[in-house]
């Protein structure tokens, strides 16, 4: 799955209007950049949970956790990960 | 159960300084506070207040303000201090020299207010309205005998703390509200019934692990706010608005409701650059939120909505059948949302 070029052609086109998607970096910082503000967040982890079918704990949250597209990756790649995990864990006995 | 906001009351006192003289005679703790940020954060933090004055305690005590609001809400909901049932007290800074445990429990002698249950607790700042309504209203559910509530706070800044830079600056207040149950078996309450607006949910959450984004410390034998202006950006500002957007959805869905459903959003005085994010989570045109008294009276912590309410009532801005939707976050960190039919 590519996660990041989900989420920067999201950026692109919805928080960061008339910004071209390949000035968006794996390392720009989105939020301590200022680039994408409290308001902005809200439409962004919108996005995450819904496309990707995950949910963020509130104190997952934060600029240590969300601020580049490889921060990103890394969290919704982990929390997947997890959802895999729990669903392997749960599935028929086998003999 | 039908619970109505029967009235509602706020006082300030007569004594008040300019937000310039507190922000020049904390410029020591502004800057401490400040320093962890970039350049251009801290420049930001004094942009965009939108608060001029703020209201001192000089003479009195948030008790003083307390009392007064609550002798107002009282005479206005038409009832007498022997009809409450239950008194709460949400105080965040009652004052250094509170001589109460409670306000509330002197409130209640003072009053009259002498079979008053009498309850006093910490917790939610400038969301903690909601957690006292939600509270009142879970008393009510299981304790028929509780009819009216009257939720009351108190709060003057320690000394020296009045500038809560790069998020507000504090004016001293108190305030009142009073709620009371719909008794339908009695036909005079059916008609006092039809006054004040129907509650129609409360939500609220807090989460505490920003426990100390702003802590509440003792130096010296003295009571400090530390603002963490570096969590603040990080860890609080990027859920501030999210956190209030899931409760609002939340609180609107329970009814059946959404946001265009809305008439009037009554929300904190922190600042004018707050508000204006607020109203852009909410989807308002820029000016789309009422004026307040913000300018004159700072931001005065939980009674903010109250204030707020008092003054859309006053300008006959709210008319039978509106919808109106509270909301505010505190320290804690605490987030709530309220809905009334009016």
């Amino acid at each position: 799955m590519e996660i990041k070029s989900a989420v920067r052609q999201f950026i692109a086109e919805n928080v960061l209007l008339a910004v071209h998607q390949t000035t968006i970096e794996d390392a720009t910082p989105l939020v301590s950049g200022g680039l994408i503000d409290s308001i902005g967040m809200i439409g962004l982890v919108a996005f995450l949970e819904a496309h990707f079918k995950v949910e963020f704990e509130p104190r997952e949250i934060n600029v240590h956790n969300l601020d580049t597209l490889q921060q990103i990756e890394d969290l919704i790649r982990k929390k997947l990960a997890v959802r895999e995990a729990g669903a392997a864990s749960s599935g028929p006995p086998t003999r | 159960m039908n619970v109505r906001i029967a009235s509602a009351a706020y006082a300030v006192p007569p004594d008040g300084e300019t937000v310039e003289a507190v922000l020049e005679r904390e410029r020591d703790r502004v800057q401490t506070t400040l320093a962890p940020l970039s350049p251009q954060a801290r420049q930001k933090a004094a942009e965009g207040l939108g608060l001029t004055r703020v209201r001192v305690c000089g003479g009195e005590q948030p008790y003083d303000l307390v009392r007064e609001a609550a002798a107002t809400a009282i005479a206005e909901a038409g009832i007498t201090g022997s009809d409450i049932n239950l008194i709460l007290d949400y105080s965040t800074f009652p004052g250094e020299n509170a001589q109460y445990l409670s306000l509330a429990h002197k409130l209640s002698t003072d009053l009259g207010a002498e079979t008053s249950m009498n309850l006093s607790f910490k917790a939610g700042g400038c969301g903690a309205l909601h957690l006292a309504i939600k509270t009142a209203l879970g008393w009510m559910s299981t304790d028929e005998t509780i009819q009216t509530a009257l939720l009351v706070t108190g709060d003057a800044a320690p000394a020296g703390n009045r500038s809560l830079l790069p998020i507000t600056v504090q004016g001293d207040a108190g305030s009142a509200v009073i709620l009371r149950r719909e008794d339908m078996r009695r036909e005079d309450q059916r008609r006092e019934a039809t006054q004040g607006p129907l509650l129609l949910g409360v939500e609220a959450m807090t989460l505490g692990h920003l426990h100390d984004a702003i802590a509440l410390i003792k130096t010296n034998g003295h009571l400090e706010i530390k603002v963490d202006a570096l969590r603040i950006e990080n860890e609080v500002m990027p859920i501030y608005y999210l956190n209030l957007y899931r409760l609002v959805q939340k609180v609107l869905e329970a009814s059946s409701l959404s946001l265009h459903d809305v008439d009037h959003f009554i929300y904190s005085n922190i600042s004018r650059r707050d508000r204006d994010g607020f109203r852009r989570m909410v989807g308002l045109p820029e000016g789309g939120l009422p004026l307040t008294p913000m300018a004159e009276y700072g931001h005065t912590f939980a009674s903010d909505l109250v204030i707020n309410y008092v003054h859309m009532r006053r300008e006959g801005r709210i008319r039978p059948g509106q919808l109106l939707l509270f909301a505010s976050a505190g320290i804690g960190f605490t987030w709530g949302v309220t809905l009334a039919r009016a």
